[in-house]
């Protein structure tokens, strides 16, 4: 099992004097290369100040990061301030409102500010731009005004802008929260695509339990701890002590979950709408067979 | 009651950028209820709440306050502005005094209210968004990003206004403090009796806490009247990018899979929009109060 990001005892804290109350405290984790993680937790949890301290953002104030990348071809550190460019090349991140990272007033030149300012010559800026472009569906649209874009059309711009970084990691910080259900599923989509097809670890902060659901893995975070780690299925299992963090788990796992507690023929925990439907339709039919054996 | 009378509301007009981002429509949102609007990005929903209390006036039609214009002069668009109370999306962004309680105090302040008044209005707006009494002498900058959510939605209902409009108030927010914020909201307007307007791009929130929800599409009204009038035009909405919420689309594949084994759901299937409502059909339907099904 190959990491890409691996955190060591990793300790921060907003106070800049570092004694103060910890937001992360001796967190211990490694991301698998190529895998998909969501990350949930409350808010002021500590999530979104886990995935600054992973792309070089913040700075521990204890422990470390490793970053292994392939493009610098060795372990890099975020303590060491040489390895920074090197690691934000590395990891990409989309924050939750894409007008706080577009750049530029047309689509194109937005996507090339990141590999322009990397110093590519500019067939080769052309090159990734225009396949950045394609990859998350918005090549028409590349001499737009980004102003005038939807929600989501606009995050995806953003995303279009990290993938001609060619990042070997992105990091979705609650980057669906602002969209409509439609950009929400587009950008859903790009997210397993790159994983998929492009061969890119995707880390996705989310509150859309529905969200986390698709990935590979599910950490809870609380208090900057891990609480819960495992599959989605594992994680969602564990419905009560979620609640008890001022989580949820999706629609379909919590009806499935109390129609299987109240003793109906179902499986404790689904993840998913189709699932869910099975699992009840199963159950009616067996109790309506069973209603007509006993007459 | 707010009325809209054929509003359409043009952006640019007569520039190259010219559109349309309301065309030609009307709906009354009545007194005492919970109204959801759901709608795309650029369906055009925010320009109609911005339409609301005047902060923009229509290119043509009219918008009715309890039967007057709220365009009709400058004075009567003022005096709107404390009748209707919009709270925008990420408020937290409009925060700007020095305590939390200066800037709860003031939309109060600037209706003239004494001391004594905005003290008071300050308090209740606090205790209604769950604001406890040691955090107003805060600075608004140093709390959570839920908390500060709160300020801002306390900061427009000190002025107790007798329509709240808020645009995705709970957005960006975790799934508890979600279910605060509406459920405050609901039980505000249950003890004030005035009315709520919620913006939303999640069906499970709007299906949850709505009493009726207009549904928008490219600045027209695609449908409007009870969620389960509304979530019955299942293809329009998801062919205009909304959804339904999980749960319901459940039930409506829970019902043909049954169909297909020769046993038929009644209708009170078609209408389900929460995870409660799911649970109780079905728990009847499986007798699962006597104990499971033996």
């Amino acid at each position: 099992m190959s990491y890409i990001i691996k955190a060591q005892d990793l300790c921060f804290s907003y106070d800049e004097d570092g004694t103060g109350k910890k937001t992360v405290e001796n967190l211990n984790l490694s991301i698998e290369r190529g895998s998909f993680v969501a990350i949930i937790g409350h808010n002021g949890s500590g999530k979104s100040t886990i995935a600054k301290l992973m792309c070089g953002v913040l700075e521990p104030t204890g422990g470390e990061i490793y970053i292994e990348s392939e493009g610098a071809q060795r372990t890099l550190k975020v303590s060491n301030d040489d390895d920074l460019f090197d690691i934000r090349k590395t990891v990409g991140m989309v924050f939750q409102n894409p007008d706080n990272q577009l750049v530029a007033t047309v689509v194109e030149e937005d996507v090339a500010f990141a590999p322009e300012n990397l110093g590519f010559p500019s067939d080769v800026i052309r090159e990734k731009v225009d396949r950045a472009l394609s990859d998350v569906g918005l090549f028409e649209y590349r001499l737009h005004d980004t102003h005038k874009l939807s929600g989501g059309q606009k995050q995806r711009v953003a995303i279009a802008g990290i993938l001609a970084m060619s990042p070997e990691c992105v990091i979705f910080d609650e980057s669906t929260a602002m969209l409509d259900p439609k950009g929400r599923q587009d950008v859903l989509h790009i997210i397993s695509e790159m994983r998929d097809k492009m061969g890119i670890t995707v880390i996705l902060i989310t509150h859309y339990m529905n969200e986390a659901a698709l990935a590979d893995r599910v950490l809870v975070v609380d208090g900057g701890k891990v609480l819960l780690d495992g599959t989605p299925r594992e994680v969602f299992a564990k419905d009560k002590l979620l609640s008890s963090c001022g989580l949820e788990v999706p629609q379909a796992t919590e009806l499935v979950t109390r129609l299987f507690d109240a003793g109906a023929d179902t499986p404790k925990t689904v993840l998913f709408e189709d699932e869910a439907a099975d699992a009840i339709a199963e159950a009616i039919i067996k109790a309506k067979n069973n209603q007509t054996h006993e007459r | 009651m707010i009325e809209f009378s054929d509003v359409s509301y043009v952006y640019g007009k007569r520039t190259p950028f010219e559109r349309v981002a309301v065309n030609n429509i009307s709906f009354k949102i009545e007194d005492g209820l919970v109204t959801g609007i759901i709608g795309h990005t650029g369906s055009g929903k925010s320009t109609v709440a911005q339409m609301m209390n005047a902060l923009l006036c229509p290119t043509s039609g009219k918008v009715l306050l309890d039967g007057a214009d709220i365009n009709a002069s400058k004075e009567v668009s003022f005096r709107t502005r404390f009748e209707v109370g919009i709270v925008f999306q990420y408020p937290e962004y409009q925060l700007f005094e020095e305590t939390v309680e200066k800037d709860i105090a003031y939309g109060p302040a600037n209706m003239g209210l004494d001391e004594a008044q905005i003290k008071e209005r300050v308090q209740m707006a606090a205790e209604f968004v769950g604001l406890s009494s040691d955090i107003l002498k805060a600075s608004p900058f140093d709390l959570s990003g839920g908390q500060k959510r709160r300020v801002a939605i306390a900061g427009v209902v000190a002025m107790k206004p007798k329509t709240l409009v808020l645009d995705e108030p709970a957005a960006g927010l975790d799934p508890k403090g979600r279910a605060e914020i509406l459920s405050r909201l609901c039980a505000y307007r249950k003890a004030e009796g005035n009315s709520l307007v919620i913006i939303s791009h999640s069906m499970e929130d709007v299906a949850e806490y709505s009493d009726r929800i207009i549904a928008m599409n490219d600045g027209r009204v695609l449908c409007d009247g009870t969620p389960g009038e509304v979530f019955a035009h299942y293809d329009e909405l998801i062919s205009s990018g909304l959804a339904i919420p999980q749960v319901t689309n459940i039930m409506h594949k829970v019902k043909e899979k049954c169909k297909k084994c020769g046993i038929a759901l009644d209708d009170g299937a078609d209408s389900i929009f929460t995870v409660d409502e799911a649970y109780a059909y079905l728990s009847k339907l499986l007798s699962l109060s006597k104990k499971g099904v033996e």
